[in-house]
């Protein structure tokens, strides 16, 4: 069924935390979308540690471009994988916020944690048990948590779509 | 068929029927808030009609029918109001209704994939009980709350924000592989518990036979894990003793009242949970309960026994009711002194079995004074209007009572 049909912008609510006030489009959280389709998109949201080259010497550094190399390419097989991404370091992170008013440009990430976001995976899947398990089976694991996020919206030619 | 007539048969449509036709449509819609809805529109639908037109053949079928179209509808509307133009063709029935396949007449039942849902690991822990008490066995937020002890209005918002929750994550409404079945069996075996003490006292609802009936079919799909089947003799036992009318404590009960054939079924389940090894808190509880229903049959209580099992209990899940219970049995055997001894220090917040053991304790010990206090005390904690009935007499009980101190007995 064509996504248009299960599209609904009632329900808008108030911003939250997480989601800003200018979301491009009101988003019901509510859940009555309508029948569920096949899929539903979740970005995963890897955060770990952020170490040097130096630090992970070219033992480590192979060592992670071989397994993200293999998650993509398993993901990619698996016919769920929608777009990836690997970061570079927060230190190469510009900021763009306002302060008292003032639309500022600052060097440096949002937060400034250990752990640091360092890739993201976008995956169409059946639910989230599956999204948890393609989660589980990520390379950083090891090293940080994963944050499991599912889609509201994404565009597709410019235009807003329902990610569910 | 008069309203009355129409008015109990969706009562007990809704007592026999409402977890099952609840997990099947939010299985189907993804979305508890919304089955609730649809599901309390044909309840509402039923009660208006039914006085008129009779009671259908097949009441389950009926509300489904008319809770599968409000689905529709909401669905409907939705894309309505959001996308035009619409090609009628789009929604046409069967692409809207994954329900159209349920044949009406063979509602399967569901209830362990919504019970799975609501322990589902993206829930949180504090929710999954209280969630599972109201979709499951239909209880009503402001009863789950008292459960709780949290204001009404907290507990609905947070009942609410997890249906949210289940539906916007998308968690799946399916029976997990077994791994991940017995991974998330705990906290459906803690609901299923907190369902039964939750609903014992509650006079005429069947909702006691309904937590047991769960407690057995999660048993029976399991197959083999010793403590669902240690649960589901557990909560047979209670409804063995279970009676109407005032409270009565477990040592005044007639024995001869209770079921017998109840009894040889909560048996023949703890005999499934049997296994080497250190038996987990619900065979514990479970032997505990078998050990008084067995007075039915011997007409005494075999005390050191019960010792042995709560000292146990004490080791494998330790809590203050066992602790209080096990004082109890202490005063039993050494008296009423090594029972007060054996009490541990008065709890705060204060803890209702606690009072009322202590109260019994000092009644043995001969202090009447100080055992009215502390029965008032006990009757003050009590939420139960027939539990407080019972300790404010003890309180007034002129000589002391021929028998011994009660034990504290989740499933009354």
């Amino acid at each position: 069924m064509p996504r248009e049909i299960v599209m609904t912008t009632t329900g808008s609510d108030a911003p939250t935390a997480d989601r800003p006030a200018a979301a491009p489009y009101p988003v019901d959280e509510v859940g009555t979308h309508g029948p569920q389709e096949d899929v539903m998109r979740y970005t995963l949201l890897l955060h770990y540690p952020e170490m040097s080259p130096e630090e992970l010497g070219p033992e480590g550094i192979e060592y992670g471009q071989r397994a993200f190399t293999a998650y993509a390419a398993t993901l990619q097989a698996a016919g769920v994988l929608v777009a990836g991404e690997v970061l570079q370091p927060s230190v190469a992170t510009t900021t763009v916020r306002t302060v008292d008013g003032v639309l500022q440009v600052q060097d440096g990430p949002f937060a400034d944690t250990k752990e640091q976001l360092g890739g993201t995976f976008v995956i169409d899947v059946p639910d989230l048990d599956a999204a948890l398990e393609w989660a589980r089976r990520a390379p950083s694991t090891d090293w940080g948590p994963v944050e499991v996020r599912p889609g509201a919206l994404h565009t597709v030619d410019g235009v807003w779509m329902p990610s569910a | 068929m008069s309203v009355d007539e129409a008015r109990a048969a969706a009562e007990r449509a809704a007592r026999d029927s409402y977890g099952r036709l609840l997990a099947l449509l939010a299985a189907a819609a993804g979305d508890l808030a919304l089955a609730e809805d649809a599901l309390a529109t044909a309840f509402e639908q039923a009660l208006r009609t039914w006085p008129d037109s009779g009671v259908p053949r097949n009441p389950d079928g009926w509300l489904l029918t008319v809770a599968r179209h409000r689905i529709r509808d909401v669905w409907r509307s939705a894309a309505h109001r959001t996308s035009a133009p619409l090609d009628d063709d789009v929604v046409d029935a069967a692409a809207a209704d994954p329900l159209a396949d349920v044949d009406p007449d063979a509602v399967p039942d569901r209830r362990l994939a919504l019970l799975l849902v609501c322990a589902h690991p993206a829930i949180a822990p504090e929710v999954r009980t209280p969630l599972m008490l109201q979709t499951v066995l239909g209880l009503e937020a402001a009863q789950v709350a008292r459960l709780f002890s949290v204001p009404p209005a907290t507990m609905a918002q947070r009942l609410v924000r997890a249906k949210r929750r289940i539906a916007t994550a998308r968690i799946p409404f399916v029976l997990p592989d077994r791994s991940v079945l017995v991974e998330r069996l705990p906290a459906v075996l803690e609901a299923v518990y907190g369902a039964a003490a939750a609903t014992w006292r509650q006079d005429g609802r069947g909702l006691a036979g309904e937590a047991q009936h769960l407690a057995v079919v999660l048993a029976a799909l399991l197959d083999d894990d010793p403590e669902a089947w240690a649960l589901a003799a557990l909560v047979t036992f209670a409804l063995a003793r279970r009676r109407p009318g005032p409270f009565v404590p477990l040592d005044e009960q007639d024995a001869s009242t209770w079921r017998g054939d109840l009894i040889a079924e909560g048996e023949a389940y703890l005999r499934r949970s049997e296994r080497p090894g250190v038996p987990g808190r619900f065979r514990l509880e479970a032997a505990v309960q078998a050990v008084h229903c067995d007075r039915r049959r011997t007409g005494t209580t075999d005390w050191s026994a019960l010792r042995t099992l709560y000292l146990a209990l004490d080791a494998v899940a330790p809590s203050l009711g066992a602790r209080v219970a096990l004082a109890v049995v202490v005063g039993r055997l050494d008296g009423p002194d090594a029972g007060l001894a054996a009490l541990p220090p008065q709890p705060d917040p204060a803890f209702q079995p606690w009072w009322a053991a202590r109260a019994a304790l000092l009644v043995s010990a001969g202090r009447r004074g100080d055992a009215a206090t502390a029965y008032r005390r006990a009757a003050e904690l009590a939420d139960d209007a027939d539990v407080r009935t019972y300790l404010l007499a003890r309180a007034d009980d002129g000589p002391p009572a021929p028998t011994s101190p009660q034990i504290s007995d989740p499933l009354r």
